[in-house]
């Protein structure tokens, strides 16, 4: 018999449940529920129990799938983890799956249907289409226009919607295309082919101008498998050949940066080369360190360029990598996994037939072909001319604003689907949370024009109805459906003509169009933590700027900041300027993704729009002319100063080289004795940062940091508590770093030391505690900082609109207050009270910091150091083990270890 | 009517008879419109935060602080005149001491309130003081801000009981002069019962003395702690030995230049030529003569420890200093605090009014940039390459400091106005002495 | 000291001063002289000061010192001790400074409290304020409370006036 409090208690939740019901059944925006079908959680549930659950699923990129776990915590979504069972993540994330908490609860997410910009409904949209539907006779006139996806069920759809309407057509489009890889495997074995690398295998590595870190399908796999190959003993050799720097030429050896052009023809030479095809070249001494090297590494080494790179480019490392026995060793081929590989001519041809007026009825699912499509297509004036059209969108953008329709799309964390990693491997999506909003997902909505009333869940286990229930509900527990890789197949190299490329006139610059490092096409402008997650090197928010060497700046009285006038195929857009260390010369790099109009509140309006300059025939790589304005434009960095010289921060050693260690110094006190229970420390691996931000994203998601916006971070108060530095290192071809800085967490912590209420101190377990409680706000703690990696909220910087996407077990900052990195002390009560339930201690990796789990590199461990077996542990005995300002006494428990370098002494002269 | 008489009255009159004339009412109307900037200011700042201002990562400190360090080492000179001179039986002190000291109770009135402003949470600052509480909580005793706490604290007491007990004869006098029955409760109250006994006398002459000898200290340690608020910091340009003696010989440096203003507007506005003479300027103007070389040592030695010491961080800060984004600042305020101060070798400009207004304004300016170059030339950079910052104050920075001026002039305007400008009995004495 | 007497006043310090002499010879006692400004160095002998005042200012500085520092021992070492900077909890040298300050704190507030004792304030009413005269002693006149009472005011007259006294008055008790 339940007692008197049991029946209370029981009466309450009783009354919650009614409470929940009457708030879900009203609703209202913004109310968590659960989805409608069975999700399986990833470990056991705990249903009951109020504990976060962790949800197996997967996110797309660019129609690729990365495994994710997804945290939920009330219902919430509040945090994504990388899915170490999943062949695309092993446990890493990157900064887009991260900031997906982000996106879906957006206040500027699109919510209600439009019908001409006025509130309209889904069955009255469900009508219309249907009638349309019906006159179209068989569908002709009828068109289609998604992005390129991976995704069985949409393709199943497809070929169902096709089969149904014969007439109608469906096109595809997105900016940041793969047509190149697959056209230039055409030209190189005859069919358009997958490509996917295996670096653990690898000893010599050749990045054309490919960042092959962060921006490739299956990046997150690739980045955690070039890191596990650095830790073997062996060296490798990793040179980098690109016109701007990127994550690849942190960690090359050699790195170079060169014009697109010449990045061509050094593969061309390269090829000769192999070939013993001697021939002249400006770059012989870089050439025939680069073959020797890759000579003594047939079979162990790879050649990569990048998705972008022309298609004669990627048929000339195909055939490198043929002749160095690569292919079937370290590169494997596929059958493509997008579903449509010539994206340009697909859209261009549906934008003809627009203008044609062949088009009457056009549905577009996601993307956002009026900003991102080619400037000489002017697909918004094609689109006015289509007589009915309907968007389905998770943002009112550019091209809802050309259509008849608005619709909201569904966030893929909360619409069931399914998609396919780089290597094949298939993941069901299941949703952590119903709809916020009246929004459907791009299937669901292609069931209803066909008119089916599935729900989005039966329309995916129909695509796998061959899964037993068994099968299927492992699938949705591991996030993988086992077995479903694509196979690796053999192509037969054909000969091609290697056309050189075209010599320019002198009086132009390169122009080069490069997706945005956070916001990508523009894809992710609405997203606040991506906008204001500083850009590697740059270290630029909430803007887009031209980049430039510095000899061609100082040619051109360039400095940073001024607005230039960029001039190219007849149009001229006005861009701000960055003058970047590393920067290839006469060329300007030029990202895309901004100078949105209609792309939400805070996004619109920043930036210049580098694709107002872009046409179908030089998608990629145009050639232009500069002007200076005169003009100035303030950009809102997060770092000013990046050039080091012998006393940089991120020490280097050659080799397995050892690191001096500091000297002791005197102090007027005895150390406080050292405690027998747990100690925490971290240590920081810089020869496996790839310096990507997802620990600064992830550190973000985890604890509630506030973003504040671009003003505010150019007055420097942004707010994350875990940055990467960049430095330049001067050479001839400057050596670029990076280096995580979260809190030290200094044993004889300066900062402490001067906080008048002692609202900063020292906990047993070593770890530097802000008591935000007890914070006044002096500030001299920050002044007192060597590493200045605390945080003051000089506003209200946190807001009710982001409460519901914030981690319930991180107190929310008001202003006033300091904070900074916790080392996660929530993350390690969570597993001490688990721990002290079973009356063990922690096992080592039990607890992760956000930063630690998100990161694809495993560069950073953390754990406790009075345990000489656990492996931070291990990392701080390692003799390229240092600790940052060590010279000032501090004894910070987060440590670093030193950058290897291995590099050929010819190249460095 | 006697010689003392006419001292009395000229006090009293002053204080309690002298209608406002226009320069007056001009006076306490810029008083007024200041004194509303600072309520804007405040008011706005404790609505947004300290967010308003121009502070940023890594400059967390700016113009708050400055103005507080600047408003308190001009208290000093207060102080020092009044008590060292005392002890030193310097008796044309009595000329200048009783506004010295009015001039260090509103200076240090008004700095206190920076420190509290400057707070992120300043609706929290008495948990900085020791008190009993549910939490259990104490200060953190080893923080140089606790220090700093305890020491303003102390100094505003003394200096507000030193200037108070100093005054009861001549409120004495007020009260017995008064005209109005409002004025003679006020007065009457303010004099305890005064009735100049010569046991009252003794016990004054012997509390004067001892306030004195307890004030010199004070004062001193209470620039050394201003320093320690940045010494103890292991900020690179802050972290210096030097800085005790460097801070006390500045704020000293900026008394004195701001006494010598006052003295020579209050002269002026109340025509007490009489009462402060020439060579009461003349002798100020030396002070601060000599005081000036002192700073200008302590800059050499301050140029001079980086380099003796090799420490690259210090060198670096120090070069950054000289052709750094705020090298102007260093500059101007050696030019303002090491240059100008040298026009008072010449007798001639010693005994020129005008020149010695404008020098004193310049001192006063100088070390106010001298706060402020220490503060931010120091915070801008780093220990790390990767932290830079640029700070430069927002429109709420400067509406605070002129707003703390309005409230200065404010309560200066009041003091004149209600309690008497110099200290009569000892200037009857003086008479008396050399008569 | 009673306060009850015959005030006399004079205009200027030295007739004070001789009158207080001559006065005394006579065989009357001077209770205590009430002057605008500070009696003459010649009469502020040490041994004059009240004694009461600087050892005051020793037992406050050692009440505000070892109390502050006392403090501080107690709550940094017992009431709340916790790791600030890897330092002791018995910082004992970064407790000088608040200590230091309370010190000098302390001694004033002594000096302070002793002054008022030793010169009975506050006082707001006094036998003597009820002389219209008397309003004078803090302005240009000078005035000798003796121990008389009205009925010697003739007996004394004569030598007042060869003392050059201004005037005479009687200061009673409050009835």
């Amino acid at each position: 018999m339940p007692s008197l409090t049991d029946a209370a208690i029981e009466s309450r939740r009783d009354f919650l449940k009614a409470l929940a019901l009457s708030v879900g059944g009203s609703a209202l925006v913004g109310c968590a529920r659960a989805p409608d079908d069975p999700i399986i959680p990833s470990v056991a549930d705990r249903a009951g129990e109020d504990l976060p659950m962790f949800y197996a699923t997967a996110l797309t990129r660019n129609g690729y799938a990365n495994g994710v776990l997804v945290k939920t915590r009330y219902g919430h979504p509040i945090k994504i983890e990388g899915n170490p069972s999943h062949p695309a993540s092993l446990g890493g994330t990157d900064i887009f799956s991260q900031a997906n908490i982000f996106s879906l609860w957006s206040d500027e997410r699109s919510k209600s249907v439009l019908r001409r910009g006025s509130l309209s409904s889904w069955p009255t949209f469900g009508e219309e289409l249907a009638a349309r539907l019906a006159t179209s006779r068989n569908g002709s006139g009828v068109r289609i226009l998604a992005e390129p996806s991976t995704s069985p069920t949409l393709q199943r759809l497809k070929k169902n919607f096709l089969a149904r309407f014969p007439a109608a057509a469906w096109h595809t489009y997105q900016s940041l295309s793969r047509d190149n890889v697959y056209a230039g495997a055409k030209l190189a074995f005859g069919e358009a082919l997958e490509t996917r690398y295996d670096f653990t295998r690898c000893d010599v590595m050749v990045a054309l101008d490919a960042d092959f870190l962060t921006t490739l399908p299956g990046s997150v796999r690739y980045a955690h498998d070039f890191a596990t190959r650095r830790t073997h003993s062996a060296p490798t050799r990793v040179y980098s050949l690109e016109t701007s720097p990127n994550a690849v030429s942190i960690l090359a050896d050699h790195r170079r940066a060169l014009r697109p052009n010449e990045i061509h023809s050094f593969a061309a030479a390269l090829l000769d080369s192999l070939d013993n095809k001697a021939t002249d070249s400006p770059f012989a001494k870089w050439r025939d360190a680069i073959v020797a090297d890759l000579s003594n590494a047939r079979g162990r080494s790879i050649v990569v360029c990048a998705d972008h790179a022309p298609p004669e480019l990627h048929a000339v490392v195909h055939t490198i990598n043929a002749k160095l026995g690569n292919l079937g060793a370290t590169i494997f081929l596929a059958e493509p996994l997008l579903d449509e590989t010539d994206q340009l001519s697909s859209l261009r041809t549906l934008t003809d037939e627009m203008r044609a007026g062949n088009v009457e009825t056009l549905l577009v699912i996601g993307g956002d072909p009026a900003y991102t499509a080619p400037a000489d297509f002017a697909f918004a004036g094609a689109l006015d001319r289509v007589a009915w059209s309907a968007h389905l969108a998770t943002e009112n953008d550019e091209t809802s604003l050309h259509c008849d329709w608005h619709l909201p799309l569904s966030q893929e964390l909360e619409a069931w689907g399914d998609a396919r990693a780089f290597d094949g491997t298939a993941s069901v999506q299941q949703p952590t949370i119903a709809p916020l909003h009246d929004s459907k997902s791009g299937i669901e909505w292609l069931a209803m024009a066909l008119g089916e009333s599935t729900t989005g869940h039966d329309l995916v286990r129909e695509t796998w109805r061959s899964l037993s229930d068994d099968v299927w509900k492992n699938a949705l527990r591991d996030g993988v459906v086992a077995n479903s890789s694509a196979p690796s197949r053999q192509a037969t190299l054909r000969t091609f003509d290697i056309k050189p490329p075209s010599t320019s006139a002198t009086d132009t610059l390169d122009f080069v169009f490069r997706a945005d490092p956070t916001v990508g096409d523009g894809a992710h402008a609405g997203n606040a933590w991506l906008q204001e997650l500083p850009k590697p090197f740059t270290q630029l928010t909430w803007s887009n700027a031209a980049l430039l060497g510095p000899e061609t700046a100082k040619r051109l009285g360039i400095v940073d900041e001024d607005v230039i006038r960029l001039v190219a195929n007849g149009v001229s857009v006005e861009a701000p300027v960055i003058v970047q260390d590393g920067h290839a010369e006469q060329c300007v790099t030029l990202p895309l993704g901004y100078g949105r109009t209609r792309a939400g509140g805070s996004a619109s309006g920043i930036g210049f729009d580098a694709g107002a300059l872009r046409v179908a025939e030089r998608f990629w790589q145009t050639r232009g002319t500069v002007q200076k304005t005169g003009f100035v434009r303030p950009l809102a960095r997060t770092q000013r100063h990046a050039v080091v010289g012998k006393d940089s921060p991120v020490r280097v050693v050659a080799g397995d080289a050892a690191i001096a260690p500091n000297e002791t110094q005197p102090s007027l006190f005895a150390p406080r004795a050292s405690t027998t229970g747990y100690a925490w420390g971290m240590a920081i691996n810089l020869d496996a940062c790839i310096g990507c931000n997802t620990c600064t994203i992830a550190c973000q998601s985890e604890n509630n940091i506030s973003s504040v916006g671009r003003d505010q971070v150019r007055r420097g108060r942004a707010m994350h508590w875990i940055r990467i530095d960049h430095y330049v290192e001067p050479a001839a071809q400057p050596r670029l770093h990076a280096q995580p800085v979260p809190c030290m967490h200094c044993e004889d912590a300066p900062c402490e030391l001067v906080c008048p209420v002692g609202a900063t101190v020292h906990d047993s377990e070593g770890l530097n505690l802000q008591v935000y409680n007890r914070c006044v706000g002096t500030r001299f703690c920050s002044n007192n900082c060597p590493y200045k990696v605390r945080r003051f909220n000089f506003l209200q910087f946190s807001t009710e609109a982001s409460r519901d996407s914030q981690n319930p077990d991180v107190t929310v900052r008001n202003r006033g207050v300091m904070e900074k990195c916790t080392y996660c002390i929530q993350r390690i009560e969570t597993a001490r009270i688990e721990t002290d339930r079973d009356g063990r201690k922690l096992r080592d990796g039990e607890v992760l910091t956000a930063c630690q789990a998100a990161c694809p590199t495993s560069a950073i461990v953390f754990g406790d150091i009075n345990d000489p077996s656990s492996a931070v542990s291990r990392a701080k005995a390692d003799t390229r083990n240092y600790a940052l300002l060590g010279e000032l006494n501090t004894r910070p428990r987060t440590t670093y270890l030193a950058k290897r370098r291995n590099a050929r002494t010819e190249l460095d002269e | 009517m006697s010689a003392q008489n006419v001292i009395a009255a000229r006090v009293a009159d002053i204080a309690q008879r002298t209608p406002w004339r226009t320069r007056g009412r001009v006076a306490v109307w810029i008083a007024g419109a200041l004194l509303a900037a600072l309520i804007v200011a405040v008011t706005m700042l404790l609505a947004k935060g300290t967010g308003i201002w121009g502070l940023d990562r890594p400059v967390m400190w700016g113009l708050a602080i400055a103005n507080y360090v600047w408003w308190i080492g001009m208290g000093m000179a207060g102080t020092f005149i009044s008590a060292a001179l005392l002890l030193l039986r310097q008796d044309w002190r009595a000329s200048v001491n009783r506004f010295a000291e009015a001039m260090t109770v509103f200076a240090v009135s008004v700095s206190g309130l920076f420190p509290i402003f400057h707070l992120g949470r300043p609706w929290f600052f008495y948990w900085v003081a020791p008190y009993p509480n549910a939490m259990g909580t104490w200060p953190q005793w080893r923080s140089s801000l606790t220090w700093d706490f305890f020491a303003i604290s102390a100094y505003l007491i003394v200096s507000i009981v030193y200037w108070y007990i100093g005054m009861l004869p001549d409120l004495a006098t007020l009260r017995d002069a008064a005209t109005t029955q409002r004025q003679r409760y006020f007065y009457g109250f303010l004099a305890l019962g005064w009735r100049g006994a010569s046991t009252q006398w003794r016990a004054h002459a012997s509390a004067a003395r001892l306030l004195a000898g307890l004030a010199v200290p004070l004062v001193f340690s209470v620039h050394t702690m201003v320093a320690l608020d940045f010494s103890q910091g292991i900020v690179a340009g802050w972290h210096s030995s030097l800085f005790g003696p460097f801070f006390v010989g500045g704020a000293l440096f900026s008394g004195f230049a701001m006494t010598l203003v006052l003295a020579i507007v209050l002269r002026r506005a109340f025509a007490l030529d009489r009462l402060i003479t020439d060579t009461d300027l003349d002798r100020l103007a030396k002070l601060l003569l000599a005081v000036g070389i002192f700073v200008a040592y302590c800059y050499a030695v301050e140029l001079l420890i980086p380099f003796y010491s090799g420490d690259a961080q210090e060198i670096a800060a120090t070069t950054a200093r000289f052709d750094g984004p705020f090298a102007w600042l260093y500059w101007l305020t050696l030019i303002c605090n090491v240059v100008v101060p040298q026009a008072l070798w010449s007798p001639t400009v010693r005994r020129n009014r005008g020149a010695l207004l404008v020098i004193g304004t310049t001192v006063v300016v100088g070390m106010w940039l001298e706060r402020f170059m220490l503060i931010v030339t120091s915070l801008y950079r780093s220990y790390l390459p990767s932290v830079e910052g640029r700070y430069w104050p927002t429109v709420w920075d400067w509406l605070l400091l002129i707003g703390s001026i309005g409230l200065f002039i404010a309560m200066f305007l009041l003091f004149v106005r209600l309690l008497p400008v110099v200290s009569v009995y000892e200037l009857r004495k003086r008479r008396e002495q050399t008569a | 000291m009673s306060e009850r007497g015959l005030l006399i006043e004079f205009d200027s310090a030295d007739a004070l001063q001789r009158a207080r002499d001559a006065l005394l010879e006579d065989g009357w006692m001077p209770l205590d002289a009430f002057t605008p400004t500070p009696p003459a160095e010649n009469e502020t002998a040490p041994a004059l000061y009240p004694r009461s005042l600087p050892i005051a200012a020793l037992f406050g500085g050692l009440v505000g010192g070892i109390g502050c520092f006392a403090m501080e021992c107690y709550a940094a070492m017992v009431g709340y001790p916790i790791n600030v900077a890897g330092r002791p909890d018995a910082s004992l040298i970064a407790f000088v400074p608040p200590a230091l300050e309370t010190t000098l704190l302390g001694a004033a507030m002594g000096v302070v409290i002793a002054f008022l004792f030793a010169a009975r304030l506050p006082r707001f009413h006094h036998p003597l304020f009820d002389v219209e005269d008397f309003a004078h002693a803090s302005d240009h006149r000078y005035f000798l409370l003796i121990d008389a009472h009205d009925g010697q005011r003739e007996r004394l007259h004569d030598r007042l006036r060869a003392l050059r006294a201004v005037s005479v008055h009687e200061v009673r008790d409050d009835a």
